[in-house]
């Protein structure tokens, strides 16, 4: 059954979607650790979101059918496994978004063909990850060492993504510089730029270019410095945050955006938030209105753009464009006041 | 090719003396507006524009060519272009900058609206408000991919109405009843103006209706969340219909302002921004002059076979020389 290329036990098949944007550093090293040889499909193209909805229904947001489609474009890779992990609970305390719960079964119920789907159940209010990757891990004919090695391997792998991230990388620059040297001495991205923003928002919409229609190179050539949730100090995100005396948010993801910009607004770090939103999504729209008033009463400039599949190009570029003027300008006047 | 000429005092404003160009190129008119360096309005026409943004810019020069005198084009010092067709005709006429409608709008209302604190505009394919504190934008929003109750709206049922959308306002002034129409969504709304029709209603009670109904969606949609201060100035195509503002005036309680350069104010922030920016960086303008109507530009279009994306590369070429504007890829690979 195992066909052997290179020796190896087997190829695993990683989609290019959703929480890849967060974890793929931690499982490609964790699976080659356990001697599996680990692909990712392509990078998101119009191919991708066109055939992730010829599978995925109509009503279901863009990210979702991007994953589909990165299914779709591994299919065609000759790999032995498809790892679609199901993520109920990354933090204590909070739960991931439905469709992250039901994945495996969404994937299994909609795509012919499938090759053996590799579901680890990731449930942190339950159980701690080291037991959902040896149960995982045993399923993949590893030994208890070599697991136990592979596990602590890759959580030194995702620690030095997110501490070379929090240095002011992009997803990319991060992923790209794993494969350095790591006495490489690491240079804080060049800053200094008139204008700073926050690009926050769910890591598939922020880190795909595809998705966010290349906004962050847009920012640069705007002369605008992008900040993303993941340079932000990876202590900040331990607390939980609060929303009112009364109400708690209970969302992953949703919790993690709330806590970053929650920081930047307190710590003034930046002259505008724009949030990246899908279109259709719960969370994100009740989130909205919640950073909507604490950006009013704090007085920072906030906008939150929302994309589905059928936006162009035009009306993004119109709205960011006019947000970074008006910041450009409401400082200007600001100096001259404080001048005068 | 209908136009209205707005304001034209370069005659009486002598012969000398910097002029600052602005164009507004958007889905239904192309506006035009010259300032002078006291950043006063001397010039400004409105047309309707029906084919290209090329097409329009070069058809309103052309027209331009009657009213202007021969040297005007010499002592143009800056050019700014806004509206939807922003990069496309700061290519063709060689402009120097191109800025969102949004930030020209601020700009232009609170130089002749000193205190302006609310902008409602809405224009034929979007609308948007902006929100003002001393001169400065504090918050702005656009429609989202929704155009119902945008001036094409208004456009089309004045049209099945069989009524010119200019005398929109006299009918409804002559309304008797009041007339609910679904004002959420253009296709309801239709529907619903054709079942009032067949009840009986007086086409004067329906356009009221109707411009009721526009500008509660709006104020729903757009401006939803938002606090409007006043002064309220309303900018843009639909401003001319006074149903419309009425309706506005009904809804917020106060008083709307419609400035008389409302169909232009795009335009005069355009170049107020082309003069701003010239001046701060000392710039010599890359105008390429009125004349520019006379050149022949082929618009030409591909699609890329590069990748996947298949971008749908556009680029306008002129028929005799170079490419001067190519773009729509996402890599970077085409864009000029």
């Amino acid at each position: 059954m195992h066909t052997s290329i290179k020796k190896k036990q087997g190829t695993i098949g990683i989609p290019r979607g959703l929480l890849y944007y967060k974890y793929f550093p931690l499982w490609k090293t964790f699976f080659e650790k356990l001697d599996y040889r680990v692909v990712a499909s392509e990078k998101t193209n119009a191919g991708t979101l066109k055939e992730g909805s010829r599978y995925a229904i109509d009503e279901i947001c863009i990210p979702l059918k991007v994953y589909y489609g990165h299914v779709v474009n591994l299919i065609g890779k000759e790999i032995d496994y498809l790892f679609v992990p199901r993520y109920i609970s990354t933090t204590f305390g909070t739960y991931m978004c439905p469709k992250f719960l039901g994945l495996p079964d969404l994937i299994r119920g909609t795509i012919n063909n499938l090759p053996r789907i590799i579901e680890m159940e990731i449930d942190l209010r339950k159980k701690p990850i080291f037991y959902s990757m040896l149960e995982t891990g045993r399923k993949l004919n590893g030994s208890f060492s070599q697991i136990k090695s592979a596990f602590e391997e890759s959580v030194k792998t995702y620690q030095r993504f997110r501490i070379i991230m929090e240095a002011g990388f992009t997803f990319q620059e991060a992923f790209d510089s794993l494969a350095k040297n790591p006495a490489e001495v690491l240079e804080r991205r060049p800053t200094g730029n008139p204008v700073k923003v926050a690009v926050v928002g769910h890591g598939y919409n922020v880190h795909d270019p595809f998705v966010n229609m290349g906004l962050i190179k847009k920012l640069e050539d705007m002369k605008v410095d992008a900040v993303v949730l993941e340079n932000l100090p990876v202590q900040i995100f331990r607390q939980k945050t609060k929303i009112s005396e009364t109400l708690k948010n209970y969302w992953g993801n949703e919790e993690e955006i709330l806590s970053g910009v929650d920081y930047l607004f307190k710590n003034n770090l930046v002259d505008g938030v724009i949030f990246l939103c899908s279109f259709c999504c719960g969370p994100d729209s009740l989130i909205d209105e919640i950073i909507t008033r604490d950006a009013k009463t704090r007085d920072i400039p906030y906008i939150c753009v929302v994309m589905d599949e059928h936006s162009g190009q035009v009306g993004v570029i119109t709205r960011v464009e006019a947000f970074v003027d008006m910041i450009l300008r409401r400082k200007r006047s600001r100096g001259i006041k404080e001048a005068g | 090719m209908e136009t209205k000429l707005l304001e034209n005092r370069l005659k009486e404003s002598g012969s000398s003396g910097n002029l600052y160009l602005g164009i507004d190129v958007g889905s239904v008119s192309t506006k035009i507006a010259i300032i002078n360096e006291d950043r006063e309005l001397v010039f400004g026409m409105w047309s309707r524009s029906q084919g290209s943004p090329v097409q329009s810019t070069q058809e309103s020069f052309g027209n331009l060519g009657e009213s202007l005198d021969d040297d005007v084009g010499c002592r143009i010092m800056g050019v700014g272009t806004t509206g939807s067709a922003r990069y496309l005709v700061k290519a063709i006429v060689g402009a120097d900058i191109a800025k969102t409608e949004i930030i020209c709008q601020a700009v232009a209302t609170s130089f002749y609206m000193p205190g302006v604190r609310t902008i409602l505009e809405i224009g034929g394919q979007d609308n948007k408000v902006i929100l003002m504190k001393d001169g400065i934008i504090t918050d702005f929003a656009m429609n989202s991919i929704c155009a119902a109750g945008t001036g094409s709206f208004l456009d089309h049922q004045a049209n099945r109405l069989g009524i010119p959308i200019e005398k929109f306002g006299d009918y409804a002034a002559k309304s008797e009843v009041d007339v609910v129409i679904a004002g959420r969504c253009t296709v309801f709304a239709e529907s619903d103006m054709v079942h009032k029709q067949q009840m009986g209603h007086s086409k004067e009670d329906i356009i009221a209706g109707l411009c009721e109904a526009l500008a509660r969606n709006y104020l729903n949609n757009v401006c939803k969340g938002k606090k409007l201060n006043s002064p309220i100035a309303f900018q843009g195509g639909v401003a001319a219909n006074s149903a419309i503002r009425k309706a506005f005036q009904k809804e917020l309680g106060c008083e709307i302002n419609v400035h008389k350069y409302f169909l232009v104010m795009g335009a005069v922030g355009a170049a107020m921004l082309a003069r701003e920016q010239v001046r701060a960086e000392n710039l010599k303008t890359s105008f390429r002059g009125f004349k520019v109507s006379e050149t022949k530009f082929i618009p030409k279009a591909f699609n890329c076979q590069g990748c996947n994306n298949r971008c749908e590369i556009t680029y306008v070429q002129e028929l005799v020389g170079e490419i001067v504007a190519r773009w729509g890829d996402r890599c970077g690979k085409w864009t000029l």
